[in-house]
């Protein structure tokens, strides 16, 4: 069955929010635990509530905030992970708007949150569920902003809290190989295949090792198979394919089959680069990348009719969707986290 | 997220021979090489030239040519314009400019299609005689995003349909490639099995752009100002308007694969721009990129 993929950054909360931004007047406010209970009952509604919640946050002055978080102490956990989510989008508004000192203040802001959660509760499971999924989501917001220092230093972070955290793994490695990406690398030179491989290792291990913590989570198999295709390993498919059976979810099959795709392609299996790339389009008919796949598959096959069929089908997708490729490709942004976390903060 | 990194592009024109890869079409079992020449001696169209001026070999065979035209040929132009992030501002008045200088300078015969890209690709205009419709869809561009020119071009060249034109392709482009899932090398193969002239034009030198055009049998145009970009685009456009659309059957040269091809002048020396090659697959379904 067609998935309609709904992925990439800016989800329907966001870019409104930060458009707003650059419109908006200063609301006047008055007592600060109450103003906060008011933002954060507009952000645990969702829609358009949320997203005024958002608007009138970043547009506080930051001594108006911290006064607000040090009036929240008495607020029940479901407040403050609400606030701290609060913060976070906020945090993600302003970076996407480019004002990322504003971003790193909200960002601060959601540990003083976490900290205030951790003293009222310590050993809080529920709570250090939620602070792992947050490290993981905020280390792959820089890493996708290139704030790449930043994403270092909150992973470094966070391992020191949750050493036996997959996921930030996964973030670490996608940092460095996002870092990578930005240089020049030719796979048909053996020797720069030779230093591309040492250069990626490190990732590779951080993969490798979110897989013993976590067998079978996707994001680990999904980047440690695309590692592994970069450098011709063999073992690459081994990885996309123990993606395929452990995960259901739509942005995670369809990199598997595009990925599958690219492995076959490299090997000359065209036959079984169509059936993937179009395993990929049948979950996501409104994502770019199949479709420049296929065409490019049709080409090397000297089918410019079959090219043309399918480079017309994409011209005629009336409402192209975010790809979930560009996302995988330049930083990882963690989307799935994203959305989990907001979820979590609207829980009882 | 989403980055671009300002590029551009810069050539050299070639010196010596070496033709455009190109459509090998088939018609009636008669197989017919079509190449746009490029001949000009210190920067000026060399003109008058006939078949019997040129020599050219297929695989290291000489062959005759056949034909030789200028500007009897309509032309379809796709105009493959870069709108990521790094155009906002001044310098996407200035673009939009210069796309209306291509629409401008088409003849009554000629058509061109608008197809933008960022880390999206928009078909904006499919393949048009509508001036009109070009001119609105070139108002309407919106800037923003990262940079994936290799799958543009994919699908740019994909849409190409045979006819009686000229094919030429013209891209504008700021900011190194990103977000691409196509590699160099696919791309550039690609373009080795497309009939197409493709031009570029940028603010720097570009390895990638520069080894595409040589492939296409294009050039290079680098820019110093935004307000250059128009009198690029147009001298991109007539530079095409004046090559020679040279023609032969091929003989004694086996197929299928790749086509070494070499022109020159029989007679004196000149710049001769041209594909290097054409390539003809083993066992095409849809027959090979024919230009009847």
């Amino acid at each position: 069955m067609a998935v309609r993929i709904r992925a990439g950054r800016p989800g329907g909360l966001i870019p409104l929010a930060f458009l707003l931004l650059l419109t908006a007047g200063r609301p006047s406010w008055a007592q600060p635990a109450r103003t906060y209970e008011l933002l954060l009952d507009g952000y645990a509604r969702g829609g358009a509530a949320a997203q005024q919640a958002v608007l009138d946050l970043a547009n506080l002055p930051q001594d108006r905030i911290n006064a607000m978080i040090a009036a929240a102490r008495s607020l029940p956990p479901e407040r403050l992970r609400a606030a701290v989510m609060l913060h976070t989008d906020t945090s993600y508004a302003l970076l996407l708007a480019g004002t990322t000192g504003s971003g790193f203040f909200h960002v601060g802001a959601a540990r003083r949150v976490f900290a205030m959660m951790k003293a009222g509760a310590p050993g809080d499971a529920r709570t250090q569920t939620f602070e792992r999924r947050w490290f993981a989501f905020v280390a792959s917001l820089y890493t996708a902003n290139s704030l790449f220092d930043r994403a270092a230093i909150l992973i470094r972070d966070a391992l020191s809290a949750y050493p036996r955290e997959a996921r930030l793994y996964v973030v670490r490695g996608a940092l460095l190989e996002t870092r990578l990406a930005f240089t020049a690398f030719d796979p048909s030179s053996p020797a720069q295949l030779s230093r591309r491989e040492r250069a990626v290792e490190p990732a590779a291990a951080d993969y490798r090792h979110a897989l013993e913590l976590d067998p079978n989570l996707p994001m680990a198999l999904l980047r440690l198979g695309a590692v592994h295709m970069m450098v011709r390993d063999a073992r690459a498919s081994r990885n996309l394919e123990a993606a395929l059976r452990a995960s259901s979810e739509p942005i995670d099959r369809y990199l598997a089959y595009l990925l599958l795709g690219a492995v076959a392609e490299r090997d000359n299996r065209l036959d079984v680069a169509e059936r993937d790339y179009d395993a990929a389009r049948a979950i996501a008919a409104a994502c770019q990348t199949p479709y420049v796949a296929l065409a490019r598959i049709a080409t090397a096959r000297g089918d410019d009719a079959r090219a043309l069929t399918i480079a017309s089908a994409f011209a005629d997708v009336a409402e192209k969707a975010s790809d979930p490729w560009w996302d995988f490709h330049l930083g990882g942004f963690d989307q799935a986290s994203l959305n989990w976390l907001r979820a979590e903060a609207r829980a009882r | 997220m989403i980055r671009t990194l300002a590029l551009v592009v810069s050539v050299a024109a070639a010196a010596t021979v070496t033709p455009q890869q190109g459509a090998a079409p088939f018609r009636s079992g008669i197989e017919i090489v079509e190449l746009d020449v490029s001949v000009t001696r210190g920067g000026l169209p060399v003109q008058g030239l006939t078949a019997r001026d040129f020599e050219l070999t297929d695989n290291g065979v000489r062959q005759d040519v056949d034909t030789v035209t200028m500007d009897r040929v309509p032309l379809n132009v796709t105009l493959l314009l870069d709108t990521s992030t790094s155009v906002l501002g001044e310098r996407l008045a200035h673009l939009k400019q210069a796309g209306n200088g291509v629409v401008d300078a088409l003849t009554a015969d000629d058509r061109a299609s608008l197809i933008t890209f960022s880390h999206n690709v928009e078909i904006a205009v499919g393949m048009t005689a509508d001036k009109e419709a070009l001119r609105r869809a070139l108002a309407s561009i919106k800037p923003g995003g990262s940079t994936a020119l290799r799958d543009a071009l994919q699908l740019a060249l994909s849409l190409r349909t045979h006819d009686r034109s000229r094919p030429l392709v013209l891209i504008f482009t700021d900011g190194d490639d990103t977000t691409s899932w196509l590699t160099e090398d696919a791309i550039l193969d690609t373009a080795r099995r497309y009939g197409v002239v493709i031009h570029a034009i940028g603010w720097q030198s570009n390895r990638f752009l520069e080894r595409l055009t040589d492939m296409a049998g294009g050039r290079t145009w680098s820019a110093t100002s935004d307000r250059q970009l128009r009198e690029l685009f147009t001298s991109a456009l007539d530079e095409m308007r004046a090559r020679y659309l040279v023609t032969y059957v091929p003989r004694g040269v086996a197929h299928p694969g790749w086509h070494e091809l070499k022109v020159r002048l029989k007679n004196g020396r000149a710049d001769i721009i041209a594909r290097p090659g054409y390539f003809v697959a083993a066992a095409s379904p849809s027959g090979f990129s024919p230009r009847p």
